[in-house]
């Protein structure tokens, strides 16, 4: 047995305890789509109307003589499959319903295979009394229970629309017949549903069954998918700004890139630059030759902390040089920020979100000059959802005189 | 009168592949609070839960006359739901931000949490509403892993990821369930 930790067995204890109130109105809407529709007390004897219904049907269009072409207007085997019903009900006249059932008593005896699926207990008039009494007056049964009858006339044959499906796609299987309860359709050997997604690349054998005997068999490709992974290929820091350089790990398929949505590009490798910490999110579609697609998207996080690029001492003496003192990323990259500055005990001497308004050394920049030493400045850099960074350093103010 | 002993279910069963509905009502019932725990855990909202249960007894109810005893009622049940949530996952999957599946495996083992207990004032419909809360991807893993007692290799194969990245997936979907149950404390 697998190992299992006391943290996974008390959080299935935990989830085992709990209770749900059952709720009517659930099992209304479900019994609503289940086969039989709303009928309850026909469920017991369901099976012999079918039965009886069927024999009725299969000997009516014998003497037609044209069976084959009758049936073939039955619906399709995608409709059948939606119906899932065994028995529809139609409310016509009672004269329609005893001739349709009819035909039945004369047929009972030579029919062998149905009467063994028929309740012997339920006899006819038991049918009948019951149905009069629902008051539903024609009985017209599914094709599904037809088919099953018919076995001997028609043999279905599988329908593949697409022989050739991508990885993950759905593989449409049909039949030109609905199948009866004895028919199965394998997929590489496995019993499978109509519908099923293609999970196994190369050929696929789909092969139709009637029981156990192989009476039709096709074959299905199912292709790769292109891979759409990426790397991070590399990471250049310029002036205070990132490069962030995606590449597909993939050649001779199409591109497409998108960062947060927004296309980004159609080729192999696409470089993104970062000019702040925050998300990215990174989503690569590649299609191939064949049109088979996929895509994987990445959530990227910037953590680096960018650097502001502020210097350490300035000489705010007016002479032209180094008079004024601001980090210079802020203005390369067009940042959005707010700069304080404070004297080594904390009071505020100015503050500033204008980069053509740099520190000047004075007090709130019109104030007395300060002296030398060394200032504190505290740097928030908002990102674009209103983020703000922050970053702090010291400044001193050397007098060069 | 105990509808799911032994000489109860085969009569229950055959009743159930007739559309007997008395009998597939009381199977539904006795079944649901169980069934729609799981589909719960399966699910992001409520009303997700309920058409997932939905759609699950539609296929027990269409598959029933294949049921071959072999094992119980329940547990047959039970993986036709988990199967069916799974489908309904992999359907989706384009619609779910995929991101977390594909997320480059990083160095989160599982053995951190290994002897960690969970809070004993947290009940299960706590546990259920925060496993709701995680991303689908997460969520399907932690599901299949811890409450269904999966192997990696067997979620590897389900959901069509590397061995490797179930494992992450479960590592990080247990750290975020926890932060998520811390939250649900305070």
């Amino acid at each position: 047995m697998k190992k299992k930790s006391n943290y996974n067995q008390s959080i299935r204890d935990k989830v085992d305890q709990v209770e749900f109130t059952y709720d009517a109105a659930d099992w209304n809407a479900l019994s609503k789509k289940l086969p039989t529709k709303g009928f309850p007390m026909l469920g017991k004897v369901s099976i012999a109307i079918v039965a009886t219904a069927l024999i009725s049907f299969v000997t009516y269009f014998s003497s037609q003589g044209e069976n084959k072409e009758l049936i073939r207007q039955q619906p399709s085997p995608e409709k059948q499959a939606e119906q899932q019903s065994q028995l529809v009900i139609k409310e016509t006249n009672n004269e329609t319903f005893a001739e349709e059932i009819t035909p039945t008593k004369e047929t009972k005896a030579q029919s062998e295979n149905p009467i063994e699926r028929t309740n012997p207990e339920t006899s006819l008039s038991q049918i009948e009394k019951e149905i009069g009494d629902k008051n539903i007056k024609s009985v017209e049964i599914e094709p599904k229970k037809r088919q099953s009858i018919s076995n001997e006339l028609i043999v279905p044959k599988l329908q593949i629309a697409e022989s050739v499906v991508c990885f993950g796609e759905r593989m449409e299987i049909k039949t030109d017949y609905p199948l009866s309860t004895e028919q199965t359709i394998l997929i590489n050997g496995i019993p499978a549903e109509k519908e099923v997604l293609a999970n196994k690349i190369g050929g696929n054998k789909i092969q139709l069954l009637d029981n156990n005997v192989i009476i039709d068999e096709q074959q299905m490709q199912v292709l790769e998918l292109p891979d759409a992974s990426f790397d991070f290929l590399k990471k250049e820091e310029q002036f205070a700004q990132i490069n962030y350089t995606f590449e597909a790990k993939t050649s001779n398929v199409s591109y497409k890139w998108f960062v947060n949505g927004e296309p980004a590009g159609n080729d192999k490798r696409i470089t993104k630059t970062y000019k702040r910490k925050g998300n990215s999110t990174i989503k690569l579609e590649v299609i191939n030759k064949k049109g088979c697609k996929s895509f994987i998207e990445r959530d990227i996080t910037i953590e680096e902390s960018f650097d502001l690029l502020s210097y350490d001492a300035y000489t705010p003496n007016g002479d032209g040089l180094n008079d004024e003192f601001i980090p210079k990323a802020i203005a390369a990259n067009d940042l959005r920020f707010t700069m304080t500055i404070y004297t080594p005990s904390g009071i505020e001497l100015y503050t500033t979100n204008d980069y053509y308004q740099p520190w000047n050394g004075r007090r709130n920049n019109n104030g007395e000059m300060m002296p030398t030493g060394v200032y504190l400045w505290k740097v928030l850099v908002y990102d674009d959802e209103q983020q703000a960074h922050p970053y702090k350093g010291q400044i001193k103010i050397v007098n060069l005189e | 009168m105990d509808l799911l002993s032994p000489e109860n279910v085969k009569t229950l069963v055959e009743r159930c592949a007739k559309q007997d509905r008395d009998a597939q009502q009381a199977l539904y019932k006795s079944m649901y609070s169980k069934m729609l725990t799981i589909c719960y855990r399966y699910s992001r909202r409520p009303e997700e839960a309920k058409d997932l249960l939905q759609d699950g007894f539609i296929k027990v109810f269409k598959k029933i006359e294949k049921f071959n005893f072999n094992g119980s009622l329940e547990g047959w049940i039970r993986r036709i739901m988990v199967n069916n949530a799974i489908d309904y996952y992999r359907l989706n999957k384009n619609k779910f931000a995929m991101s977390e599946v594909y997320l480059v495996e990083d160095q989160l083992s599982e053995l951190e949490d290994e002897e960690e207990e969970i809070e004993p004032e947290i009940d299960g419909k706590e546990i259920l509403a925060c496993i709701q809360e995680l991303s689908p991807g997460y969520r399907a893993v932690f599901n299949l892993y811890v409450l269904d007692n999966y192997s990696h290799a067997e979620i590897a194969e389900k959901l069509n990821i590397s061995e490797g990245t179930s494992k992450s997936n479960l590592a990080k979907a247990k750290r975020n369930l926890r932060k998520l149950l811390q939250e649900k404390i305070k």
